[in-house]
């Protein structure tokens, strides 16, 4: 079995766990059990009606091809070029972008798990361990994680640039491990210090959100330090760079392969190695801090302060046929509003989404001054609103609070189609119509007011996509009836193809408004109204 | 002859523990002794402050104020051993459900230093005591709630403890297993456990508890035997005496609005 090789592998470390004042006994029987939970996470079947065999396994192993196949992306990375600095800044970033984003929104349930409270801390069992448990638990997982993204990396690296490669870039695999677990326990344990209850419930959900997008931000970053031209690669050095440890790690290699030793290079290597290890000792310290604090998760306090505007009220009338459709269209707000598992998942897409656009104008500008671009057809780029739709489809399914779902078996609902319209009508004014809506204003002052038709079409689409969406993301599954744990925790690949079919919607647009740039766009708008009365008419009807 | 040493048989003590919340008091000063062997009805209305002291005690709230001592050792000071003479059963009734219920006693009697066969078989014991030896390898999540509130007391007795917490143990359980459990409980005090009984269903409280203690608002509002409340207060039963401590009287009036309400549509 999996797990006993783990841990006999750990037993190996027994004394580094004893001289740190674990008593590993116990922290190998909390690991094991822990394990052999994970191997189980599958769901207790609620929905008989889709009688799947679900086959037991854990399913993170399950989904480590996904992350190899993602590693085998980066793999080109590492032949551009003898320019050490960049390539490898740019693989650590990918790498780091994929562990931390991990870290958050699939480990975290890890560490911030409240039922250790009342099962394990009323047992003689000290929080230095519990906390060495779960810190192991979670480092497991990111081992093999790195592991498998960084593998073809480092066999290519391995071929080309020898063994002294393989043996930093495991040096460096290590550190940005480090990195990102001590990272996100210390903003986890600031956000526990300084708010209550269910105040603090949701902080640390926007802290979550927050992060994941950030990390997106930072992959700019590392990129825009470099000034990249078809013949050579340059950096200029400034002070905000030391706070990116992508590059932290890439001057490591540049040191010590690339054989150039200025100063700048070595304060940046010296500090991707000195600053894990300083944050781990630290992170150790707190360790018991950090346990005791997670106590005030539990603590039930405080209303909540999500409400729905009038806004809501105003959509869901008029949008919504039946007085059916519209019960489920404020639950389903409602849900995607209040569950911040949800939120976890599916905001930090929002973000995307919105800043997609920008940082591709941004791209573009490379040359060009603001006047051109508004000239431009860069308003295209308002198509990247619509990727949202099929994340947040895709989680749909799921809830925090799946099991209330019996309320949809024990009350007489007469059409089960309206559950499901409902649902998406929601998630297009509650999500996607904000982010479109910001973005349009922001379009329309760049651009001028000749892209208001464009922007229409746009708008039209989003329907139809959704529903395009919808029958590939979802299957005949309520909405809010299944478990977080049993979605796959990444890399679903239908989600990059309905990107594909997105991108097809944005070309017809295009080449629509190429071949007839005089009343194509309005026959087409024309066209996409009688589809979206067609589509929503006909495709979400469901029998019984 | 039988000396009792009054130092020794103190199980429990509280000396003025207070605790808040973001500035609202939770516990306004709470005086307690509780000896060796005894049942203590621990009730009170919601939010009264019951479960902040159980979580007290248990260690897993911190921040208060005052002393806390149990088996004559401060809390504060004496680790986490004392834990392994404790048994708890919580109200929230958590569990690592994906383990079957063999798993999770093995587990847990692990924690408490069990060696791995002893808490199997020990467990399975009294699983088959409650009839329940037919579930053993069964996952907890497809546990009834009353079989896993069976799980939730066989762990909390595994080790043995000399001091239980048991927050509302009886949801779900059928009226035969809850005849046995109350006979459980009587002969586990005999043998000179002391047990912490909290719960909202005031006559099996009153059957079982040898001290019933009242807490209101913070504060104990009552604390003595059944039969010394009942003298105090001039009521019948334990509920009476507990909607007069609180302060309860408009139950009918209630009601009644209430109906008329559900009427309406």
């Amino acid at each position: 079995m999996e797990k006993i090789r783990f841990l006999k592998l750990l037993d190996r470390l027994r004394w580094l766990f004893e001289r740190l004042g674990v008593d590993y006994t116990m922290m190998r029987k909390i690991l094991a059990v822990k394990l052999l939970m994970d191997t189980r996470r599958t769901p207790v079947l609620l929905n008989q009606r889709t009688r799947k065999k679900y086959k037991e396994g854990n399913l993170f192993l399950k989904s480590l091809w996904v992350y190899a196949l993602t590693g085998l992306f980066i793999v080109p990375i590492t032949f551009i070029g003898s320019h050490y600095l960049f390539k490898m800044s740019i693989t650590f970033s990918i790498i780091l972008f994929m562990v931390i984003t991990a870290m958050i929104a699939d480990f975290s349930s890890v560490l911030l798990d409240t039922r250790d409270q009342s099962i394990l801390r009323t047992k003689p069992i000290d929080a230095k361990t519990l906390h060495a448990a779960k810190t192991v638990h979670v480092c497991i997982y990111l081992i093999l994680l790195t592991g498998a993204l960084a593998l073809p990396s480092a066999i290519a690296g391995l071929l080309r640039s020898g063994p002294l490669f393989l043996l930093l870039f495991l040096l460096n695999l290590v550190l940005i491990d480090l990195i990102s677990i001590s990272c996100t326990t210390f903003i986890y344990l600031i956000v526990l210090k300084f708010f209550d209850g269910e105040r603090l419930k949701d902080v640390i959900n926007y802290v979550q959100i927050f992060l994941s997008f950030m990390v997106v931000i930072g992959y700019q970053l590392v990129i825009r330090a470099f000034d990249v031209t078809m013949t050579n690669i340059t950096i200029s050095f400034s002070w905000w760079q030391l706070f990116v440890p992508p590059l932290w790690f890439g001057a490591m290699f540049e040191w010590m392969l690339g054989g150039r030793h200025t100063a700048t290079l070595s304060i940046f290597a010296l500090l991707g190695l000195v600053t894990p290890i300083v944050l781990f000792f630290i992170y150790q310290k707190f360790s018991a801090t950090f346990e005791t604090a997670i106590a005030k998760l539990s603590a039930q306090e405080g209303a909540s302060r999500h409400r729905l505007g009038r806004m809501n009220q105003l959509f869901g009338n008029l949008l919504c046929r039946s007085q059916e459709e519209r019960v489920f269209f404020r639950f389903a707000s409602l849900m995607m509003k209040q569950d911040r598992m949800f939120k976890l998942k599916v905001y930090p897409s929002l973000g995307m989404s919105f800043v997609f656009p920008f940082i591709f104008l941004l791209n573009n500008l490379n040359g060009s001054t603001w006047s051109q671009v508004s000239k431009g057809s860069g308003y295209y780029y308002v198509y990247f609103s619509l990727l949202l739709i099929p994340t947040a489809l895709f989680m749909l399914k799921y809830s925090s609070a799946y099991k209330g779902a019996w309320i949809y078996g024990t009350t007489p609902i007469k059409n089960r189609t309206a559950i499901f319209s409902g649902a998406l009508k929601a998630c297009l004014t509650e999500l996607f119509l904000p982010v479109f809506l910001i973005l349009s204003v922001l379009f329309l002052f760049l651009f001028q007011w000749r892209i208001l038709p464009d922007l229409i079409a746009v708008l039209l689409t989003a329907p139809i996509f959704c529903v395009v969406s919808y029958h590939f993301c979802m299957d005949d599954t309520l909405p809010f009836s299944e478990p977080f744990d049993s979605a796959p925790t990444t890399g679903n690949y239908m989600i990059l193809f309905l990107f594909l079919i997105a991108g097809l919607f944005a070309a017809t647009h295009a080449l629509i408004h190429w071949l007839f740039p005089e009343y194509g766009l309005l026959i087409y708008i024309v066209g996409l109204l009688i589809a979206n009365i067609i589509v929503w008419k006909t495709a979400l009807r469901k029998e019984g | 002859m039988r000396t009792i040493d009054r130092e020794h048989s103190v199980i429990l003590s509280m000396e003025d523990l207070t605790m808040s919340y973001g500035g609202h008091d939770v516990l306004k000063g709470i005086n307690l002794e509780v000896l060796r062997g005894q049942i203590i009805g621990y009730i009170g209305p919601n939010g009264a402050g019951k479960s902040t002291t159980v979580r007290i005690m248990l260690g897993l709230q911190k921040g208060y104020g005052g002393k806390v001592s149990l088996f004559g050792e401060d809390i504060r000071k004496s680790g986490v051993a004392y834990k392994g003479r404790i048994g708890y059963v919580p109200e929230t009734a958590e569990v690592y459900d994906m383990l079957t219920a063999r798993e999770y006693l093995v587990f847990s009697g692990g924690c408490y230093g069990i060696d791995e066969k002893r808490a199997e078989r020990k467990g399975r014991l009294l699983m088959d005591q409650f009839g329940l030896a037919d579930a053993f390898d069964v996952r907890l999540s497809s546990f009834s709630k009353g079989m896993r509130q069976k799980v939730l007391i066989i762990s909390s007795l595994l080790h043995n403890p000399d001091l239980l917490f048991f927050d509302e143990p009886l949801s779900g359980l059928d009226a035969n297993s809850v005849f046995v459990f109350k006979e459980i409980l009587a002969q586990l005090a005999e043998q000179g456990k002391t047990i912490f009984y909290s719960s909202h269903i005031m006559d099996i409280v009153e059957k079982i508890s040898h001290r019933i203690v009242l807490l209101y608002d913070g504060q104990i509002a009552a604390d003595g035997s059944f039969e010394e409340l009942k003298a105090q207060n001039k009521e019948g039963t334990l509920e009476e005496i507990f909607n007069q401590l609180t302060g309860f009287h408009q139950h009918a009036q209630i009601a009644e609005d209430f109906v008329s309400i559900v009427k309406e549509v």
